[in-house]
């Protein structure tokens, strides 16, 4: 009950600041819960897939994510995720909390910064794979490199990575942002797929565990976009704020422990 | 006149923003993952209900032979297995099905990137199950 009960709070806070609720949920389960981190990775990055798959679907029907462009990265993210699941199988409890941490300040200074979209020089490979017509996409190598990175840290810290994806996509590959977080979403799921697999297989899902969890995240996530409407930008900067400064001291409290 | 047309093939989906006169996959992959995503959250509820009525702690772990001996006792925890297994196979779905559309639509490039994702998930489920 109080797995569930984190989960939807921290299911809830992504989705109103624009994040997965993985970002939130293993410092919450693994701080005042007490659960194992790689137990608490492995829980995070199964409930990744179901509000990929549910928030996905939502922005599918609407038209919003690049898809053709999501299947190409994919196989940056999917290999990314095989990587480092397998490197989080071999890691302390304490190097995850502290990679953890160092993510959690990054993605304070990346939202605090802001992505802002620009235009930038078609790649050729973009084009002839006809990616998309109505704006340009550029440095698509860079981007699919970059993408298996997203796809180590997804896979080591059970994040849906689009800290890293959403910045690329807008910044480097200049592809609108409401496009580029669909897109995001919509390319996690089958990235957490690969590493819960193995997240499975090395016994870390528990499924009494991990259910909670997932249910929980899921109702969080639903009811963060409907509210976010009512919450004033100085109170969310506060949330933001707030929740990202609980869970790095959660974190580097692991970490140095 | 969409590419689609043009071929005489029915398009899967409508043409929409960034994607101009190509084939759009979308419409279809999101059935997928919304029919997909509502079936495990409902069996993974039902799960826990089940769980917690009948006041389980342990886990049957998520190995289907594990699973299936829950389900035959009537575990709570067998049901949250199916759900969560039903959860991971949505997203395969969604790119088998993509894989499909590309090839129908004759998209050969994002066909293989899409049978490379397909691949690389599959090597991944067969060595771990092997190790």
């Amino acid at each position: 009950m109080a797995a569930g009960l984190v989960s939807a709070i921290a299911g809830f806070l992504g989705s109103l600041l624009g994040l997965g609720g993985g970002l939130f949920v293993t410092p919450l389960l693994s701080g005042p819960l007490g659960m194992p981190i790689h137990h608490a990775v492995a829980a995070s990055i199964v409930a990744v897939i179901a509000t990929s798959s549910a928030g996905g679907s939502g922005y599918l029907k609407r038209g919003v994510p690049n898809v053709r462009l999501g299947m190409l990265l994919e196989v940056g993210t999917v290999l990314g995720a095989i990587v480092g699941t397998l490197l989080g199988g071999s890691l302390s409890a304490n190097a995850i909390a502290g990679m953890f941490a160092v993510i959690l300040v990054y993605t304070a200074v990346s939202m605090l910064h802001g992505n802002s979209e620009r235009t930038v020089p078609a790649d050729p490979l973009a084009v002839r794979l006809g990616l998309a017509d109505d704006y340009p996409i550029g440095h698509l190598r860079l981007g699919l490199l970059i993408s298996v990175f997203a796809g180590v840290i997804s896979g080591l810290l059970g994040v849906g990575g689009g800290i890293i994806i959403v910045p690329m996509l807008v910044m480097m590959m200049g592809v609108p942002i409401k496009i580029a977080a669909a897109t995001s979403t919509f390319m996690i799921g089958v990235t957490g797929v690969a590493s819960a697999i193995i997240q499975v297989e090395q016994g870390n899902v528990d499924p009494l565990l991990a259910a909670p969890v997932i249910l929980g995240i899921f109702v969080g996530a639903t009811l963060g976009p409907r509210i976010a409407p009512k919450i004033s930008p100085a109170l969310l900067r506060f949330l933001f704020l707030a929740a990202i400064g609980i869970s790095v001291i959660q974190m580097v409290q692991k970490a140095v422990a | 006149m969409s590419t689609t047309e043009r071929d005489g093939a029915a398009p899967a989906g409508p043409v929409v923003a960034g994607l101009g006169r190509r084939f759009n996959p979308g419409p279809p992959l999101g059935i997928v993952l919304r029919y997909g995503s509502r079936l495990s959250i409902a069996v993974l509820a039902l799960g826990v209900a089940l769980a917690l009525a009948r006041g389980e702690k342990e886990g049957s772990g998520l190995r289907p032979d594990a699973m299936a001996t829950a389900l035959w006792h009537g575990h709570g925890a067998g049901v949250v297995g199916v759900g969560i297994a039903i959860l991971i196979a949505t997203p395969i779905c969604r790119d088998v099905t993509a894989l499909a559309l590309f090839v129908r639509h004759k998209e050969r490039a994002l066909a293989i990137m899409t049978g490379v994702v397909l691949l690389l998930v599959a090597l991944t489920l067969v060595f771990s199950t092997v190790s």
